[in-house]
């Protein structure tokens, strides 16, 4: 679907599905240099099973309009408003990486209607980004391309979980066709965020934390710090897999989440 | 197989011949154009020459060499510009950058029979191809004893941006009205090859073949430099025999895209060429009959070394004028070279041309 907001047009995924105001709706956001298909193991089959879903696209990639932001708050200010013209009767917000901390600050400013629950998916906080990495999506992107690709994939060749695809293939082609200065934007609101603490302070909805064991763009042992001190909070890690769990564990990804936004669901 | 292309991802089939099929039928319906090299598998060329068309779906074939000829072939309703980078029988090299250029300036994209060089040799993907077929019998298997094809995708092609592509821009009611470039941004060809093609075509591979080919892929490169190494060896004893009348091999100099060959193909152009003997078609059959290493077959890309002479079998049945037509002479040889000693190899087309020899007098 397509959703007007300030003069620019933006794209959510929603497999096809207007949004119904009786059905809680999932709000799909995704990381740097991604876009809404990262979710396609996962996001249909919520439609399918009672919810509305949009998988975003962020201002600036992929099928969305809008200037490229570079700031976790105002990536969550757009969101926040997104949602309010998506609509459905209450919200669960899943992210991942760079989405999962525009998820969390949109999340601690969230207004009504209600937030049901709120997923974290390959989070660390703080998301710093080693300058090797931000100087080459700034200087050359290709480059930075295949250091997030290799960095974010623990699986090896072989084996892969979806038929046909091709994971880390996948991530590169999706940075590749990524809009011209987007993955330099993207990493660079990740390592400028300090919000983290304040914002993860004020959330009282039900929070998963979802990790790849083997993440090391994100390294678990973040996320667990942070899910150690939070009242209402499931740590979740999946084995054999990185950063990239969504399409390395796709399977293992969605039986978590349909568990625990089903247990979250409104009504 | 995408790993090795530097794709999304792939689509294992049940032949070569059925990948092209696959991707033609993913992209297209009646009302549509191909531009194909005219330099490729037979069984590609009665495809898309004679089976196609009873479906609505034409070809215009040019040389691969003439870049105005597959300019000029283009159409509104062209979907697909399709070759193979080492085409026989003249060993022909598509320029695959220029034609990958050309296409995308049309909103095409390019199909590339990879079957002869393998990604060992070539990667298709570098050079701009958007899709890629291999015929998996051949040197994928490596060893002749299956039948498979694979379809792998780049991901860079935008069929929206094309205008071309209603099948993966627009919502297909035959799988929930799913918009396969919405579905998946990068792999949108290989979501409705398999959602579409391969359920309602049904031409997927066994698991059995799949085991076979995934053996021969863990020894492809090494296999691979010793099929180039022992072409060489035989490309250069032909060159020295008088009784070969010409060789079509691209990496020797005389070949007319040699130049081509050692830019794109810098590893070798392969294990498959064609020769011609002096003498006409009694020396082709008695040099085919006459050898005992090279196993006389239709097949190519096997661990052994495999013979066939197109006028005294797939071919026996045109004219000489016909024959000519399709590059091939009368003393025409189609070599596919195996991984034997290549001592062994040499002597036995000693023997060969021996018989050949003898009956040219
Ligand atoms: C270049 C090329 N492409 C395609 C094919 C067709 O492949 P298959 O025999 O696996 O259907 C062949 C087979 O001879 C071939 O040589």
């Amino acid at each position: 679907m397509r959703i007007k907001l300030n003069d620019a047009d933006y794209y959510a995924y929603t497999a096809g599905h207007a949004p119904r105001r009786d059905r809680d709706t999932v709000v799909f956001v995704h990381g740097a240099g991604m876009e809404h298909s990262v979710w396609s193991h996962q996001s249909r089959y919520f439609a399918y099973h009672g919810y509305n879903i949009a998988a975003l696209d962020l201002p600036g990639h992929r099928l969305s309009g809008g200037e490229l932001l570079d700031d976790i708050a105002a990536m969550a200010g757009w969101l926040r408003e997104i949602i309010a013209r998506i609509g459905g009767r209450a919200f669960h917000l899943v992210g991942h990486s760079m989405g999962a901390l525009v998820a969390l600050q949109a999340a601690a400013d969230f207004a009504p209607p209600p937030l049901q629950s709120l997923t974290l998916i390959g989070f660390s906080y703080p998301m710093s980004v080693t300058p090797r990495l931000l100087e080459a999506a700034r200087d050359d992107p290709p480059a930075a391309y295949a250091m997030m690709t290799q960095w974010s994939h623990a699986s090896k060749v072989g084996g892969e979980p979806v038929p046909g695809f091709w994971s880390p293939g996948m991530q590169f082609s999706m940075m590749r066709n990524s809009a011209p200065g987007a993955i330099f934007a993207d990493l660079s609101a990740c390592n400028a965020y300090a919000g983290g603490e304040q914002a993860l302070a004020r959330i009282d909805c039900p929070t998963l934390f979802l990790c790849g064991r083997l993440d090391r763009m994100a390294p678990a042992k973040s996320a667990k710090a942070h899910a150690d001190r939070h009242a209402n909070a499931d740590m979740v890690f999946l084995p054999d897999c990185g950063h990239s769990l969504l399409s390395e564990a796709p399977h293992g990804v969605l039986r978590e989440l349909t568990r625990f936004i089903e247990r979250n669901r409104s009504a | 197989m995408a790993a090795l292309e530097d794709g999304v991802g792939g689509i294992a089939t049940a032949s070569g011949q059925a990948a092209l099929h696959l991707a033609v039928a993913t992209l297209m319906g009646a009302g549509s154009h191909i531009v194909a090299s005219n330099a490729i598998y037979g069984g590609s060329h009665n495809l898309l020459q004679y089976t196609l068309p009873r479906f609505g779906i034409d070809t215009t074939f040019a040389p691969p060499r003439d870049l105005d000829a597959i300019a000029a072939a283009i159409r509104p309703t062209t979907k697909l510009i399709f070759g193979e980078v080492v085409g026989n029988p003249g060993g022909d090299v598509l320029d695959v950058p220029a034609v990958a250029e050309l296409a995308h300036a049309h909103g095409i994209p390019l199909l590339i029979d990879s079957t002869f060089t393998t990604p060992y040799l070539f990667r298709p993907f570098h050079h701009g191809a958007d899709l890629i077929m291999h015929s998996a019998t051949k040197f994928l298997c490596g060893h002749g004893t299956v039948i498979g094809g694979v379809l792998t995708e780049h991901g860079r092609f935008d069929w929206k941006a094309s205008g071309r592509f209603d099948t993966l821009a627009a919502p297909y009611c035959g799988f929930h009205g799913m918009t396969f470039d919405e579905e998946s941004s990068q792999g949108a060809f290989l979501l409705r090859a398999r959602r579409e093609g391969l359920r309602d075509f049904g031409a997927c591979m066994s698991a059995t073949t799949a085991f076979y080919i995934l053996q021969g892929l863990e020894t492809l490169s090494i296999r691979m430099q010793r099929h180039q190494e022992n072409t060489r060896k035989v490309v250069q004893f032909l060159l020295e025999s008088d009784a070969v009348a010409d060789i079509s091999y691209p990496e020797l100099e005389q070949h007319p895209d040699h130049q081509l060959a050692q830019k794109l193909l810098p590893k070798g152009a392969g294990a498959v060429f064609c020769f011609t003997l002096r003498g006409g078609r009694e020396a082709g059959r008695a040099f085919t009959e006459g050898l005992e290493i090279f196993s006389h077959l239709a097949n190519v890309g096997d661990a052994k070394s495999l013979v066939i002479h197109p006028a005294s079998t797939t071919h026996y049945r045109m004219s000489d004028d016909d024959l000519l037509a399709a590059g091939i002479n009368q003393g025409t040889i189609r070599l596919s070279i195996g991984l034997e000693d290549a001592d062994d190899l040499l002597e036995d087309l000693s023997r060969g041309i021996h018989q050949a020899r003898r009956v040219a007098g």
